[in-house]
This record gives C-alpha cells, structure tokens and sequence, in this order.
C-alpha cells in the first residue's frame, strides 16, 4: 500500500477502494499506527463550473433624459427643415420626419407617391382651412407635446376659441393626443352662453367625454334658459335635428324636475 | 366678446369658432367629383400629379358635414367598375402570360388601394366604425376577390394554371416560383378562407390521387429500400415546395397526404417485402435503410408498431431456433456467445438506425426474455460461459475489457425467469475454478460478484463471498500450521488444505475412501492441530476433489512428477508394493466408488501419453475383469505430467435431474415462506390473489408454479399455519 495516492472521480468511475479487508498485523507491522491510532487523510478537491453572480452594478445618476429639449429645438429651425408649409399666406419651416413621426395623416401626405413628397413646387405644399395661429399652436405640440403656447392668451374667450380650432386641427391631422387635450380643457370651461356649441362641436368630432361633459353640465345646470337663448343652441336645431331629440332624452334621463322639463319643452315649441 | 377690464395685449386674432353647417348637396356632389376623378387617376398610374393634401381635406369636408355614406358608396362603386374592366384584361390575356398579368394587376390595385386609403384616412377613422361598415382595405381586397377572383372565367382558369404548373413541376420542369409565391400570396391576403377553398383544398386532392398513382408504380418496379428513398425524397421536395411559394400552413396538410399515400397505404407490403423487407435489411445490418424506414415510419400512425412487431416476431423466431437448435447445444460457450451477438447485432441496430428509440429497446429486451427461457437449460449454460471467461477467456484482457464483457453477461442473467437454477451452477462452478486454483484474475471474480449483489441482493451473493473467504482463511491456516509444526512434520508429504465452511459451498455427498499411510499421518495431524484451535468443529476430508503430485521412476530411471487427483493418487500409491493388480484388488484396497474408479483408472490406463498404468485387455472401457500393471516404459517429453483433472462440463442426464430436483425442493420454502409473509400483513385474502402476489414477490428469482403454490397453501393449512374459510372455499385466513 502506498503512503499517499491521489484519485480522480467521475461519473464512470464513482468509487475507489480495495476489495479486501487488510489483516491486523499487516497494518501493524507497516509502522502506520500509533498510539493505537490509525490517522487516515483525505484531502477532497471538487472541481465545480464556476459560478457567476450578476452583481449589482453600483447606482449611477442617470443623466435625466434631454430629448424633449432637442426636438424643441428643431422647431423652425431653417436649417435642417426640408419642407415648408404654407398656411394662408404663412410660412413654416419644418421636417417632415418630424411630422409623420407624430401624424399619420402627414406622413401619407408627406411620403406617399403624390405631389407632396416630392420636391416639386420646391418642397411647398399648402395647407387649407387651418388658421396660421392655429397652426403654429398644431406644430408647436408636434414638437414640444405640450400645448404651452397658448399661456399667451389672457382672454378666457379667446382661449376657449383657440382650444376649439386646436381641436380640430388635431382631429383632422389625427394628432391623438392633443385632441384629448383639448377636450379636457374644455370640459373644465363648460359655460352657459359656450354650452351648446361646444356640445356641437363634440358631436361633429367624436369626442365622447366632451359630449358627455356637456350633457352632464345640461342635465344639472338650473340655466336652461340661457343655454336656449344662445346662439350655439339655435344653430344646433337647425343643423341637426335628429340629435336634439337624442340630446332631449338622455336629458330627460337625468333630469329630476319634471316639471321642468314640461318648462322647457314647451319654450322650445317656439 | 366681453368688455371692461384694461386693454388686453394679443399677439394675434382667432375667429369666432364656427360650426360649419354648410348643407349644400351640391357642394358635396362636386366634392365627390373631385375625389372620383382621383381614384381614377391613380388607376391610371398618375397619381404623382395629385394633391394629398387638397383630396384629403375633401373627403375630411365631406364626413364632417354628414356625407360619410355618400362618400363610402361612391367609393364602392367606383372600385366595383374599375375592378370590372380590370377583370376583362386579365381573361383576355393568353395562355402563358395570364398568371403574370393577374400578378401584375394585383400589384397595382394594391399600391392603389393604399393611396385610397390614405386619402380617405378620416372617413376610415370616424364614419366606418359608426356605421360599421368595412374598413377601406378590407374593402378594396373583398372586391377584387368577389370580381376578379371569383369572376367565372377567371376562377377556374387560375387554379387550373396553377395546378398545372406544380403538376409539371413534379415531374421535373422548372417553373417561375416566384410568381407562384406572389399568386399564392395574394390569396393569403384575400383570407385565409380564399386561400384553403379556391386553392388549398383541391391542391391537396390532386396532389393525394397523384401520390396514389406514383406510389402504385413505384411500388411494382422497387424493392423496400429504393421505394423508401423515393418517397423520402418526394417527402423532402414538397416540403422545399411548401417552404418556397407556398402558405407555411399547407406543410403539415400536404406532408400528412404523402405519408397517407406513400407510406400508410403501402406500409404492410414494404416491410413484409419478399428479400428487401425488413427482415432482410436486419439480418444485413441495413443501418441506412433501417434509419429511412424509422424515420418515414415514424410520421404514420402505427407506423413504429408495424416495425417493432414485425421485429419483434423475427427476434423471438430466430431466437427460437437458436436455443432449440440442438446443434448449438452442444458447446454451451459457443451457445451464449451466440446470444451475445445477436444482443449486440440489435443493440447496434437500434442505436443507429432507430435513434436508441425505448420502445424498440423494450421490445428487444421482451424477445430475449422470452426465448432465452424456452431452453431450460440456459441459466446452466450462462454460467459455464462465465466460468470459461474467467478461466482462461479474459486472459490479457484490460480491466475496462473485463467490465464490457461481464455486463453484457449481466445482460443476458437479467432476462432468465430462473435466477435461482443460475445461482446453483454459478456456485458449483466458482467452487470448481477456486479449488483447482484456475482463475485467471481475482479482481474480475469479484466484480462479477458485485454485479450479481448489486442485480440481486446481498442474499443471492452471500455465500459466493463466503467461499473467497474461506479460501483466504485457509492459506492462513496452513502457513500457521507450518510455521507451528515443521519440526514435527519433518520428511513427509507436504499437504495443503482448502477448508470449506459447509453451508457456503455446493453440497457433495462423498463416501469416504483408504488414503494411504503416508498420507493418513499428515492429514492425522492436522486434523489434530485444526481441532486444538478450532474445538467443536466436525472436519471430513473431501476425497473425491483435490490434487497430488507424485514423483515417479520408470523402467530406465526417467524421473517424472505426476500430478493427479486424490483417487488416481490412492491407486498409483498401491502399486508401490506390487507391480500388478486386478480391478477387484483396487476396488477393495481404495473403496472409491464403482463409477468413479472407473473413470480415474481410465485415465491412468488408456489416454494416449498419459498411460501410467497398462492394462490388460488392451480395451478402451474399464471391466471388472482387468488387470492393471505399473507401465515401466512410459514416456513423456515434460519431466511435469498431469493426468486429467477434472474440469467443469456440461451435466450429463443425471446430474442434471438432481440439480433440477435440489432447486424445485429449495424452492418450496421459498415459497412457504413468501405465503406466511403475505398472510401475516393481509389476514385474509383468496386463492387468486395468493398466487399473484407471491408470484409478484419471487419474479426477481424464479417463477413459481401455482400448482407448487396450491400444494404449499395445503401444506401450511396441515401444519396450522393457516386455515380455510368456512363458507368460502377459495378464502383463507391467516392463523396467528
């Protein structure tokens, strides 16, 4: 028997050992034992795949992110524009990536195989029945995502116009967002004499919350008379008549006087 | 606008916002025009010319202001009209070039219906969902599949135009794929409805009655492996077809017709294929053939089973014959390594050519069993196989050869019903090999113990250890007994004693025999020195087993030592003091068993070069009249001459009836015992049961025979150890 020895283990060889017991003398006489004692050391290596732990990387401040502020920067910058849009009269620089990035309606415009996208008329193409203020509000939330140049107005009326054209525009260039914008804004400034064409309005665009807003402000408001008295209200008999009927009765739904009702009907017969 | 308040500062001027309610029909009439003059524009290819922007706001215009549906029917008309026209150009196109030009015109009515899309982008996003009608793609493809598509005159000729074309590309033209990819694409586009009806479906019929014929033709003129690569490429080329310019949901439709047709329908006949079926490519080690068979195989219900059952019924004939062969049952060696390679031809088979596949691996092990415990003898043969091995077989061989080698033995020992008949002989020849000192490697006598410990149990291997023991133990105690008595024992023989614990080793009746003085004395005294640290043990000296070696003059002074056996040496001992004796003398003088004596005097007498002893009548058998005389002129080349030892044969008739009869006899405590222990948990429990679970409990040994079983119960009620139910014949109960 040797003194030391070393063995490797493995799947196919799982064992290792001598197949008989050794005698007593035998290990006696080889000056092994001492003190009555048999000292047996076994080192054991085990070899393993090594194992890695994803540490935890140590925080970094993330820089805040500045893309807002470079597109921000693109807006009428001549530079780098290669189309501009001609809104009675007015110029505006812009990229046409830019805006079919955020319209659908630009991008089929703007790279779809009709005259636009091409650089005939020297990469001009005009835009009809948008206000240039209002456009440049359109362009300025396609840019920014924000609808801040309308801070400007002072004039409640003239905000509330303002929002109505932005309205449209962004239905008409289906820019989602601000559509929704503006709806709320709306909603919040729902007024007596601004009830029904606002009312009008949201039907004609689909705007479910606004319609609702306004019915809702309709349904409660102990100003009926008023209401029936503007302008917007008239005009909303004539254009559509078939909706003051469904407007009537989901008034009537929420209405809890009848006898109001019974009021205004009969005001209304005029 | 409200007054008062200071002066306000405005950077510009909005409108009032107005709720335009311009009710003109006019203005919506020549709104239209302007829009039905664009789509006809970009029909016609001229749509750079038109503003996006101008059409846009137009349609835009018309939604707003409530003409949705004016613009919606329009719209529909107009495509229906355009299609119309477009349908006449394509019928009229001739012969090859009708695909192409219904290609290209599919081309642009969708370049086109895209750019009518975007115009009327407004009306697709607020009027159509309102009044649920279908969205403006949508609509543009179902037109063109209601007037084009499924025109009369162009729905026929286009799927006959493209049948034609795979047909010839099957039969090996080359044809336009990419058109073919583009025609079927644009089906898929249409509706996955359009695609399966106008083009799937009947594709899949005629492709099923072409694989019908061509497998019929094949079928006649090839043999089994030829059809298989046919119908393995055919496999292949309409999976390349699907992949290149067909719907990647057709592969499984069309990969599941060719295996109907090549390989379901004909799967009996392939494989019972007279001199290339699947018999023949196993015998010839086929693997390639084999491997395609699987793989084809294997795609067809039951087409696995087919092979393994037809493998199977092979296996269990050929085995069969081979274990009933009574040629092959005279060299029991040979007989087993006849097994092993046919294990090994299949395991070779299976692992190449089914991809180690459990099922046939299963099926395999099933047939060995079955046939290898059709011959009763087989467990005897294992055994001397093994004891062949490790006599001389495995001489040289490395430590890894031995393993392989014992496993496969292993193998084999699983498949016996009969462990315990295996059990007997292993013993009776490990016994043999270990007392004549002719093993070839301690080391692989041992590992083949701690296979069968590790299969069986530390029962089944207690007493084969105890036999190594005891040999070790008794080269101890003789070199005790010489270290202790050398003085005593001074000039006599030298003896060396194998003593065997009884129960350990393989029971052996033995009528004692003389042994000569010399011999007595030595044996005397160390039954004397054995018994002075052994007390209470009984020793009897096994004469018909061991060797001795004697040294011998002849007639012209040649020395020789001859190495005999016990027997041999108490006759040759006799003739020390004559020169001649009759049978009867040595019969009286040795009292050694007739039959034995017989042999050992033939030995002596009549083999060529190891006659000793003469004899007179000069005969080969041994008769009670002979006469023996001391052979003065034998002769030999080696000073060393052994006079035949006994080797490890096969049983001859009778032994084997009383090695059958001690293993049916341990059996029945066995089996008495597996009862009682059965009983002892379940109290009660019928007849059948009985002898189920005891067979289920003594599998792993051997199979009980429920006759024994039946007449173990009746034995065990006799002694009170059970007792039957009154009312219920065939119910026991178990008697505390």
């Amino acid at each position: 028997m040797d003194g030391s020895t070393s063995r490797v283990f493995s799947q196919a060889f799982p064992a290792w050992g001598h197949l008989r017991f050794m005698r007593r003398r035998e290990l006696e006489e080889m000056g092994f034992v001492r003190d009555d004692r048999l000292t047996i050391e076994c080192v054991v290596n085990v070899v393993l795949d090594p194992v890695v732990t994803a540490g935890d990387a140590p925080e970094l401040d993330h820089p805040p992110s500045n893309i807002l502020g470079h597109l921000a920067g693109l807006l009428g910058d001549k530079g780098t524009a290669d189309v501009t849009l001609v809104v009675r009269g007015e110029e505006f620089a812009a990229h046409r990536a830019v805006l079919a990035m955020r319209s659908p309606v630009f991008k089929a415009a703007l790279y779809g195989p009709m005259k636009e996208s091409t650089d005939a008329n020297a990469g001009r193409v005009a835009i009809d029945g948008v206000e240039p203020a209002v456009f440049r509000a359109l362009l300025h939330f396609i840019y920014t995502d924000t609808t801040a140049a309308m801070d400007d107005l002072d004039d409640d009326d003239d905000t509330a116009q303002m929002i109505m054209h932005l309205l449209e525009a962004a239905d008409r260039y289906d820019v989602e967002r601000l559509k929704l914008i503006c709806e709320l804004m709306l909603c919040k400034s729902i007024a007596v004499d601004t009830v029904a064409a606002t009312l009008a309005m949201a039907d004609q665009h689909h705007c479910q919350k606004l319609k609702e807003a306004c019915i809702e402000f309709l349904a409660t408001s102990k100003k009926m008379e008023g209401v029936m008295e503007s302008q917007g209200y008239k005009k909303m008999k004539l254009s559509c008549p078939s909706f003051m009927v469904d407007l009537w009765e989901i008034i009537g739904r929420k209405m809890t006087s009848y006898s109001v009702i019974l009021n205004i009907y009969a005001r209304d017969k005029d | 606008m409200s007054g008062g308040g200071p002066p306000k500062k405005r950077n510009f001027k909005i409108e009032l916002f107005k709720h335009r309610v311009e009710l003109d029909p006019k203005y919506a009439e020549r709104t239209w025009k302007v829009l039905e003059h664009a789509i006809h524009e970009i029909y016609n290819h001229n749509a750079s010319g038109l503003s996006f922007e101008e059409l846009y706001r137009s349609a835009y215009n018309m939604v707003l202001h409530k003409y949705g549906e004016k613009l919606y029917d329009g719209l529909e008309r107009t495509m229906t009209w355009r299609l119309k026209e477009i349908s006449k150009s394509i019928e009229a196109a001739q012969g090859g070039l009708f695909l192409e030009e219904l290609n290209a015109k599919w081309m642009d009515h969708n370049k086109a219906l895209q750019m009518i899309r975007d115009i009327l982008m407004y009306m697709d996003r607020t009027y159509v969902p309102q009044s649920r009608r279908t969205p403006v793609h949508e609509l543009g493809l179902n037109l063109w599949r209601d007037h084009i598509i499924h025109s009369p005159m162009i729905h026929s000729r286009l799927l006959d135009t493209l049948l034609d074309l795979i047909h010839r590309e099957r039969m090996g033209e080359m044809i336009n794929r990419g058109l073919m990819r583009s025609i079927t694409k644009m089906l898929m586009d249409l509706g996955a409805a359009v695609y399966q009806d106008d083009f799937e479906k009947p594709f899949l019929d005629v492709t099923a009655s072409f694989y019908s014929g061509e497998s019929q033709e094949f079928i006649e003129c090839c043999d089994c492996g030829n059809y298989l690569k046919k119908s393995e490429r055919r496999l292949n080329e309409e999976m390349e077809r699907v992949s290149h310019y067909l719907d990647a949901g057709t592969e499984a439709k069309i990969t599941s017709v060719v295996e109907k047709e090549m390989i379901a329908n004909h799967m009996h006949r392939l494989v019972h294929m007279e001199n290339s079926g699947l018999v023949n490519m196993l015998v010839d080690d086929k693997y390639d053939d084999l491997a395609r068979m699987y793989n084809l195989f294997r795609r067809v219900f039951d087409g696995l089973s087919t092979i393994r059952d037809v493998m199977t019924s092979y296996l269990r004939e050929t085995g069969k014959q081979l274990v009933t062969d009574p040629e092959r049952l005279k060299d029991p060696v040979e007989f087993v390594q006849r097994l092993l390679n046919e294990k090994d031809k299949h395991d070779k088979i299976i692992n190449v050519a089914f991809g180690n596949d459990k099922t046939f691996q299963n099926a395999l092990n099933s047939s060995f069993e079955y046939f290898i415990n059709l011959n009763n003898r087989s467990p005897e043969f294992i055994s001397l196989y093994v004891d062949d091995k490790l006599r001389k077989g495995l001489k040289g061989a490395t430590e890894e050869d031995v393993e392989v080698i014992l496993d496969k033995v292993m193998m084999l020992f699983r498949y016996l019903q009969e462990k315990d008949v295996f059990e007997k002989y292993y013993k009776q020849h490990l016994a043999k090999r270990l007392l004549s000192g002719k093993t070839v490697s301690d080391d692989a006598e041992r590992s083949m113990i701690v296979k069968l410990k590790t299969e069986c149990g530390y029962q089944f291997t207690s007493k084969l250890e105890g036999m190594f023991t005891d040999m070790k133990t008794s080269q101890d105690t003789m070199i005790d007994f010489y270290a202790k008595k050398s003085e005593e024992l001074g000039d006599g023989p030298t003896l060396d004693v194998h003593i065997l614990t009884t129960g350990s080793w393989p029971t052996q009746p033995c009528p004692p025999c003389n042994l000569p003085t010399e011999i007595l004395a030595i044996c005397d005294k160390f039954r004397t020195y054995y018994l002075g640290t052994h007390s209470g043990r009984r020793l009897t000296w096994q004469t018909n087993m061991g060797t001795a070696d004697i040294k011998a003059t002849f007639g012209k002074g040649q020395k020789h030592e001859l190495n005999v056996s016990t027997y041999q040496m108490c006759v040759l001992m006799l003739f020390n003091s004559t020169d001649g004796l009759t049978y009867k003398d040595i019969e009286q003088d040795t009292a050694i068993p007739a039959s034995d004596l017989k042999r050992c005097l033939q030995s002596l007498a009549c083999v060529k070069g190891k006659n000793v002893l003469r004899k007179e009548p000069m005969s080969k058998d041994i008769s009670e009249d002979d006469t023996f005389y001391f052979n003065d002129k034998f002769t030999s080349k080696l000073v060393k001459v052994k006079i035949g030892t006994v080797v490890a044969q096969k049983e001859s008739e009778p032994e084997k009836q009383e090695t059958r009869q001690r293993v049916e006899e341990d059996r029945k405590p066995q089996i008495e015992a597996a009862i009682v222990r059965i009983m002892k948990s379940r109290r009660v429990l019928d007849h059948n049961s009985i002898v189920a679970e005891v067979t289920k409990q003594l599998q792993a040994r051997f199979m009980p025979n429920p006759v024994v079983i039946k007449k173990r119960i009746e034995s065990l009620i006799e002694r009170e150890f059970l007792e039957r139910d009154k009312a219920d014949r065939k119910l026991y109960r178990y008697l505390a």
